[in-house]
């Protein structure tokens, strides 16, 4: 009888003990270890800095919309040599303007470089560029000044706006985005109009830097 | 009450009716397209059903109020392993804009609506994977096979392949490789992809004879021309759902962004005077103490979410807020704080692969919206990944779990 006590009493030591433990575990996991940071996977986070995108930002007008986007060689106007890039198009209900994003991703600030050194040299050929800084507002009507490189040509203009690290600083995200509009003088707000479609991407919530081409003579 | 309510709600009924469809979908193994009085359904009719469809969708849901003078396009035809018709795919478009996507079974023992979605069309999705078909490229040829027309495989749930049948130098058939679209995965030749959902597959048979049931009076109605749908709602008591959570993008951190997108619901539910958007998750993230250099960059400490969530509350002047987090999640908790309409937060170990996905999420927080318990129990969230669509994941596909609960 004491005996079968006893062997009773062990077990349910046991069985608390091991109870104990396991809950201890569970909480030493949250104890131990960070939540986070949770961070989009790269097929996700290409998508960042294009409205209306899959997994863009929101586009708050209801008169631009997007029409297209895609994987696409990028072609600027003849021909850019920077290789695969998203291109999204979009319209704006009753105009003509066919507006369009580019966005090349890197992960390597090298690459990026060789990219930017890279279409500095073709868009010195094909069209004028110069530093611009424009004042911008955000979706949530926030305004910032962003520094750009407007880039133009006898058919179409835009900004070219480089991003280095938005999401973390350890994380190794860079873009190279092109806002523009395909301009064949029909429009008299083109400026307005391409402006308009960068405030949805929501630049300045960026955490790294924003900037334009580094155009400078190598 | 809230319950009842819930349940006479329309939004409701249909989202219990498309999460049903998303895991019916799941038991349908391929052999089923040739079995059980099972009839081919043409392109026709499924074309007017996909369109009817976007209509009885638009007025049920929301957020597909767009859908309501949707038109649809053929996108894909997809088959079965044996080459056997499942299923056609429409693109939606509103306004002239793509919209997302809809599917459609092509035979009647399957539900007429497999899945639908304002995402992008997963067929659409490979044409971003280049590397996947370079890997088909190299294993074609390692083994001097040529590679024929691909295929566009369905096999239910999200199941996409696409099937790349192979031939030797002679011009004999030889077994094909598969791209699993969702999984970002590429199956060598001869490789069946029955092996991973099998367990699934498994675990719905027993509902098998009420879905195939429920299929064939769906279709009868079709082809009777008595109606396109008949959402009957059956599942209505698995499911729940909260209308209403604004959806922010990641930002600073998974934990603020998820936290904010809590108070971001409660800012439009009654208590206005939270920010919004990033200023509320920068308030969070700092409350939360969210790091910002390596090796903590972007994460938070588990036990700083409760804490940084009541923090940001005071400071707005709701000190009648509580936050509290949850280190033992259990289910009926879940369902309760949705069927109460009260989001929260759930911090996840080693999280799984989330709907849609092809990638874990890891460690990660993410604001639940929602659940069904439907054979397996899943849990929809807003994951700060995708600002359009919530995404689901099984529950317990994780090594661990958190909940911050939050009651005003």
């Amino acid at each position: 009888m004491g005996k079968s006590l006893l062997k009773n009493y062990a077990r349910i030591t046991v069985l608390l003990i091991g109870i104990v433990i396991v809950l201890a575990v569970i909480l030493s996991i949250f104890i131990l270890l960070p939540i986070g940071p949770g961070l989009p996977p790269p097929d996700i986070r290409e998508y960042r800095f294009i409205p209306g995108s899959p997994y863009g930002p929101a586009i708050h007008d209801g008169a631009l919309y997007l029409s297209h986007v895609g994987k696409s060689s990028c072609l600027l106007a003849t021909s850019v040599p920077l290789g695969e890039c998203l291109q999204a198009e979009y319209g704006v209900s009753g105009t003509a303007a066919k507006l369009s994003v580019n966005s090349w991703y890197f992960q390597g600030r090298d690459d990026l470089l060789k990219a930017n050194y890279e279409l500095c040299n073709y868009l010195c050929t094909g069209g004028s560029t110069e530093p611009v800084w424009l004042q911008m507002k955000d979706s949530d009507n926030n305004e910032y000044i962003l520094q750009v490189t407007r880039y133009s040509t006898d058919f179409f203009q835009g900004y070219f706006i480089v991003v280095e690290h938005p999401f973390l600083s350890s994380s190794d995200d860079f873009y190279i985005l092109y806002y523009g509009i395909n301009d064949d003088g029909s429009n008299q707000n083109s400026e307005e109009l391409v402006q308009n479609l960068m405030g949805f991407a929501d630049l300045n919530t960026t955490t790294g830097s924003l900037g334009g081409l580094d155009c400078k003579p190598y | 009450m809230e319950v009842r309510k819930m349940k006479k709600n329309g939004t409701t009924g249909a989202l219990a009716l498309l999460i049903a469809l998303v895991l019916l979908s799941v038991i349908v193994v391929p052999g089923v397209s040739a079995e059980r009085d099972s009839i081919q359904v043409s392109l026709g009719t499924a074309e007017k059903v996909a369109l009817e469809s976007t209509q009885e969708i638009s007025a049920r849901l929301n957020e597909f109020s767009d859908w309501s003078k949707a038109s649809v396009t053929l996108s894909q035809q997809c088959y079965d392993l044996e080459g056997n018709l499942t299923a056609y795919m429409f693109e939606v478009y509103s306004d002239g804009r793509y919209s997302g996507f809809i599917l459609i079974s092509s035979t009647t023992d399957k539900v007429p609506v497999l899945e639908f979605s304002k995402g992008r069309n997963p067929y659409s999705i490979l044409t971003d994977k280049t590397d996947l078909e370079k890997q088909v490229q190299t294993i074609s040829s390692e083994k001097e096979f040529t590679v024929e027309d691909p295929r566009n495989i369905y096999l239910g749930g999200t199941f996409y392949y696409i099937e790349y049948p192979m031939t030797d130098s002679h011009g004999m058939k030889q077994p094909s490789a598969l791209v699993d679209i969702v999984r970002s995965k590429v199956f060598p030749s001869g490789f069946s992809p029955m092996e991973v959902p099998l367990e699934l597959y498994e675990q719905h048979n027993l509902i098998e004879h009420e879905y195939h049931e429920l299929a064939q009076k769906e279709w009868a109605a079709i082809i009777a021309g008595e109606g396109s749908l008949t959402i009957t709602d059956p599942l209505s008591g698995y499911s729940g759902y909260i209308s209403g959570i604004p959806a922010y993008y990641w930002y600073r951190g998974c934990s603020p962004t998820a936290a904010g997108m809590v108070l971001g619901y409660w800012d439009s539910h009654g208590y206005p005077n939270f920010p919004v958007g990033t200023s509320l998750i920068n308030e969070l993230a700092n409350a939360m103490g969210t790091g910002s250099t390596w090796p903590f960059d972007g994460s938070t400490w588990p036990w700083m979410i409760d804490d940084g969530i009541m923090t940001v509350c005071q400071n707005h002047g709701y000190s009648g807020f509580s936050a509290a987090n949850d280190y033992w999640m259990e289910w009926t908790e879940i369902k309760n704080a949705v069927n109460s309409q009260k989001p929260f937060v759930i911090s996840m170990l080693h999280g799984g692969i989330g709907s849609g996905y092809s990638q874990p999420y890891g460690d990660h927080s993410v604001t639940c919206a929602g659940y069904s318990e439907f054979s397996t129990p899943f849990v929809n969230v807003w994951d700060t990944w995708d600002i359009y669509s919530t995404h689901y994941i099984a529950y317990g596909n994780w090594w661990g779990s958190m909940a911050t609960w939050v009651n005003p």
